[in-house]
């Protein structure tokens, strides 16, 4: 006879019934449920950014196909881009937001290519809807850098200490390389061209 | 035979049977509720304007330079210049210059948790200047550290992709290289702090680490600002300001001399390394950046009165009219209401009168 704490005491057998054990069943597979939810949640939850400005949070992302392949060799396309309105563009570019404002911005779409075996071999790119080519070449102009070197890109281009800035139909394109100068001018301009030929 | 009168002809409980059963129930009950009390994280979002229900209160932050016991004879400026591979020796020559027997040992003492803040608030690459330059902010450590403090903390609150601006700005190698410790904000560690009237009143402010600091340490770099004029010292504490700060926007001049009276740090270092002379804060061309600015050399300033050193820099690494510059004389006003209240800080704006009284040291390095 089994006991509990020394006591004996009588468990008739089968003394479960059926419906007893699917109540027991459900509660077991609810808390299970329970444990992997949270451990899901755990995981995935990216609480350092914190939603004291939830704009702050991961962006509606761009289908990695908005930005071409660069076609040189080890270079990766962004594995997503972000997309910024024109209400949220000071997430990403804080103050200078105000500018782009003045200029009426519509949204800056965000993406990074970098090199696959050098993680520190990247290069941002910024996309600038403006709405118009009016606004698009005033924006380029109000931020054209005197004495740059001018590059056939675009409605008009430049590029300055490896970096390079085109205007095309309603859009400003940034290119920036992570190392300056002329340590990867090259892929700077490939990814240039090839972003001014998907612009109408 | 339903399946009730079923049951009850398999199941016979005793009344000893029924009362452990039900003793059971009754322990795993109350231990679930003793768990989920235990567990319950009471801060939530404390601290959070606009949350509804909350009522969170204020703090008032530590005054980080009273502790100083800084003489009155020595300088408030200190400016090293030199070449970029030289920035360590620089910075020394920076802290040397207010103190030329102590050094860093003036403003830092054994078991001082220093919290450093420099301007990490850009995923961009510290070549364009957008971002404190980290063999700058590893200088400081280092010094810290020499002078025992006991803990070191870094932080800044980017708006986006924290760990991006943190990775791409060289700020975070840096700090894990030297030991230091990277704070990257949680939302529970914000609060709202004690400001006065103004639109920083009750504004959530990163409080947690400056609560565990004994010491704070500002690292800014000298840019153009499309909003402010310039970004400097007193600009660079807006970087722990948190809910939507583009709301403060339009009150920028406000916001910031604000930010001057509620923020008394230890020390404050303006990194002049990369000088941003236009389309600040993000600049992107490397032709919007000249190492030192108008000084032409990369420079270095350490400064005790964080309202003179803006007001230096602007004039001689911007090379712009400090008269113009608005919120230098709102902070001039607060800060000077503040030392008749009995604090102990300097906040003049007139670097000239400093000059004049030896109390600005240059140092080529």
């Amino acid at each position: 006879m089994p006991t509990f704490l020394g006591r004996r005491y009588a468990r008739p057998p089968e003394a479960v019934g059926c419906t007893e054990k699917a109540v027991g069943a459900f509660i077991l597979l609810l808390m299970a449920g329970i444990v992997v939810a949270l451990g899901i949640h755990v995981a995935t939850n990216r609480d350092y950014l914190f939603a004291v400005d939830e704009r702050g949070e991961a962006r509606p992302e761009e289908p990695a196909s908005v930005f071409p392949e660069p076609g040189l060799e080890g270079w990766l396309p962004p594995a997503r881009g972000e997309h910024f309105s024109a209400d949220d563009l000071y997430v990403k570019i804080d103050g200078r937001a105000d500018a782009y404002l003045g200029f009426h911005v519509v949204g800056l779409t965000f993406g990074t290519y970098a090199h696959a075996s050098d993680p520190g071999r990247t290069v941002d790119v910024y996309w600038y809807d403006m709405g118009t080519p009016a606004n698009a070449e005033a924006v380029y102009r109000s931020e054209e850098a005197p004495g740059a070197t001018a590059v056939p890109l675009g409605a008009a281009g430049y590029q300055v200490g490896g970096a390079l800035f085109f205007w095309k139909g309603s859009s400003y394109v940034q290119v920036l390389p992570a190392r300056p100068g002329d340590a990867d001018a090259d892929v700077v301009l490939r990814i240039a061209q090839r972003l001014a030929e998907r612009i109408p | 035979m339903a399946i009730g009168s079923r049951m009850s002809d398999n199941i016979q409980l005793t009344r000893r049977e029924c009362l452990v059963r039900g003793a059971g129930a009754v322990v795993a009950t109350v231990a679930a509720a003793a768990g989920g009390y235990l567990l319950y994280d009471s801060s939530g979002r404390r601290g959070l304007v606009g949350d509804a229900g909350k009522t969170p209160v204020p703090h008032t932050l530590k005054d980080f330079f009273a502790g100083i016991d800084f003489p009155a004879a020595s300088p408030r400026i200190s400016v090293a210049m030199g070449e970029e591979p030289r920035i360590e020796s620089m910075l020394r020559a920076a802290i040397g210059g207010l103190d030329p027997s102590l050094g860093m040992r003036r403003f830092i003492r054994p078991g001082d948790v220093v919290l450093i803040k420099p301007n990490a608030g850009f995923d961009r690459p510290p070549y364009l200047g957008a971002t404190t330059h980290p063999e700058v902010l590893r200088a400081v450590i280092r010094l810290c550290r020499e002078a025992g403090a006991r803990e070191v903390l870094v932080t800044d609150h980017p708006i986006e992709s924290p760990a991006a601006c943190f990775a791409k700005s060289g700020i975070g190698p840096v700090v894990e290289a030297e030991g230091a410790r990277l704070i990257v904000p949680r939302e529970d560690q914000f609060g709202p702090v004690h400001s006065g009237a103004g639109p920083l009143d009750r504004w959530p402010v990163f409080y947690e680490p400056l609560e565990r600091a004994t010491k704070l340490v500002g690292i800014a770099p000298v840019k153009d600002h499309n909003l402010c004029s310039a970004s400097m010292n007193l600009k660079n504490w807006y970087g722990l300001l948190g809910g939507r700060r583009n709301q403060l926007h339009q009150a920028i001049h406000e916001v910031i001399s604000d930010l001057a009276l509620l923020f008394s740090p230890t020390l404050v270092i303006a990194d002049a390394t990369r000088v941003m002379m236009r389309s600040g804060p993000t600049g992107g061309r490397l032709s919007d950046v000249r190492p030192g600015g108008e000084l032409g050399r990369p420079a270095v300033v350490a400064a005790v009165d964080p309202v003179a050193c803006d007001a230096w820099c602007y004039e001689n690494l911007l090379g712009r009219d400090a008269a113009q510059l608005a919120y230098l004389g709102r902070a001039v006003e607060k800060i000077r209401a503040d030392v008749a209240s009995g604090a102990q800080r300097f906040g003049s704006s007139d670097w000239h009168a400093y000059e004049h009284e030896g109390k600005i040291i240059r140092a080529n390095v």
